[in-house]
């Protein structure tokens, strides 16, 4: 099976001053059409480093990322992608209808399509009746929503979420889940980066561990449960034995 | 190009829903208004005291118009992370400095456009008329709007917002003297500092080129139509210089 996301051997490093940190030390993965892909690690991991060069918005020192077979910040590649990044700001004085119609046209989309759409993500998100509400006052829990109404617009084929979770109270987090389940009963294939484990456990197909720019273990969600424990275990704890055996 | 013009017009509509230019508009027409009072006063040249202050004002204020609005727009799109969703979407680099650059160029030449129209409508009431000069001194200075405004963006993938501010506010005041300094200071120095001083001068570009300010007021006849298409090549070859070394800076950059 011809995978949708492939990192192979990448490498970044961060300046600061005349110091440089090591932020990927040679990571390789794949994501695979239709599956969500749980990127985990702690703070500082390297996941949010990754995204950012699979998006093209840092350049990583060694190694490719790809998607569809080409590089993955390919403009060719942007139409086919949906990104929530982890802390989502829009412009504030634009209401959500008007800043979808203004990505939704970055897309290239047709402007009676792109106003069903806009009902639609809306719909979908739950924000219908803030269509018109300036974004500054929206809630943070409702901004997040919009993220991913923003993510959905051009109705993308990978979906790449930093921290879907981020700023959402338990409904919040509950309804995300379930957007993100319908999108992947889809056919979508995400990229679900996160440090909430019990959020990952129940929704993704195959997780990836990763702590101080390195890749710990890439496996299926019940494999890894499944081999470390004879018992049923909690990824949570799993993980934290992963993290501690490393550092070690 | 429409993707530039997507971020454009986002350009236009932040600027409009920004208190600053509103102040500045106030002060400007304030301005206009003391001057035209005053030289209603006034016996000797009134015309031309008015029309001098006047295009002094409207000069100095559409420039500080198109600084202001272009040396925010890359620095707040990074530190606000709006940077982030929007890049995400097929938008290439360069669309998005061209975009910024457009938006700037169209508000700071709207409010000039806008100025003018008072201005005009003043010197009617002061029973002149608008002239060829006149014509051709607002194109020229249309062009140095959209000059600045490529310097200012170009900038803004290099510096910060006040460091930018700062930086292009002295180049507009510099760069109307910056010719006739080197050349007065030419024969005073070595060839080492001869050299220098010359490159400079052929490098930066002259915004004294678009002021036809003097001429305007001293009822001078239009210029030759291929000045002004020469000053227009200039312009054209200098934004381009600008904005391509602006989106080169920025493509290189990792946000």
């Amino acid at each position: 099976m011809k995978p949708v996301i492939e990192i192979k051997n990448l490498h970044a490093e961060y300046r600061v001053g005349r110091e440089k940190t090591v932020a990927l030390g040679g990571i390789s993965l794949r994501t695979y059409k239709g599956e969500i892909f749980g990127f985990i690690g702690p703070n500082g991991a390297g996941k949010t480093t990754t995204i950012n060069i699979l998006l093209g918005f840092m350049y990583p020192t060694n190694g490719n990322a790809v998607i569809f077979g080409e590089k993955s910040s390919s403009i060719r590649n942007r139409f086919r992608i949906g990104y929530l990044p982890e802390i989502a700001y829009y412009y504030p004085f634009l209401t959500p209808f008007k800043i979808l119609t203004m990505y939704g046209k970055l897309f290239r989309i047709n402007k009676t399509i792109l106003n069903n759409r806009i009902d639609s993500v809306l719909a979908t998100v739950g924000l219908t009746e803030k269509k018109n509400t300036p974004i500054r006052n929206l809630s943070k829990g409702m901004s997040q929503r919009l993220g991913l109404a923003q993510a959905i617009i051009n109705d993308p084929e990978v979906l790449i979420l930093d921290e879907p979770n981020s700023g959402l109270d338990p409904i919040g987090k509950r309804e995300m889940r379930d957007i993100i389940l319908d999108l992947k009963n889809k056919g979508k294939t995400i990229f679900f980066s996160s440090h909430q484990l019990s959020e990952v456990e129940l929704i993704c197909d195959r997780v990836g561990i990763i702590d101080r720019g390195q890749i710990l273990k890439t496996e299926k969600l019940d494999q890894i449960v499944g081999k470390i424990d004879t018992k049923q275990t909690l990824l949570e704890d799993i993980f934290i034995r992963m993290i501690k055996d490393k550092r070690a | 190009m429409r993707a530039a013009w997507i971020i454009a017009k986002n350009v236009i509509e932040e600027s409009i829903r920004k208190k600053e230019i509103y102040v500045l508009f106030i002060l400007s027409i304030a301005m206009m208004s003391v001057v035209a009072m005053a030289s209603f006063f006034s016996l000797t040249g009134l015309v031309k005291y008015f029309i001098e202050l006047s295009f002094l004002i409207i000069t100095y204020i559409t420039v500080i118009i198109a600084v202001v609005v272009g040396a925010r727009q890359l620095p707040v799109e990074l530190n606000s992370r709006t940077i982030y969703p929007l890049m995400a979407k097929p938008l290439k680099r360069s669309e998005f400095i061209i975009g910024k650059w457009l938006g700037t160029s169209i508000i700071s030449t709207f409010c000039f456009l806008v100025f003018e129209g008072i201005f005009i409508i003043l010197l009617f009431s002061k029973g002149s008329s608008v002239s060829g000069i006149l014509i051709q001194g607002i194109f020229l200075h249309i062009l140095q709007l959209m000059l600045i405004s490529s310097i200012v963006i170009c900038l803004s993938a290099f510096m910060t917002n006040a460091a930018n501010v700062t930086v292009s506010i002295l180049y507009f005041i510099l760069g109307h003297w910056i010719g006739k300094a080197i050349s007065d200071m030419l024969d005073k120095c070595g060839t080492f500092l001869a050299w220098i001083l010359k490159s400079i001068n052929y490098i930066l570009p002259h915004l004294d080129y678009f002021d036809l300010s003097k001429k305007i007021v001293h009822g001078w006849p239009p210029v030759p139509a291929w000045v002004i298409i020469t000053v227009t090549i200039y312009a054209v070859v200098y934004i381009s210089i600008f904005l391509l070394i602006g989106t080169l800076k920025f493509q290189r950059r990792q946000l």
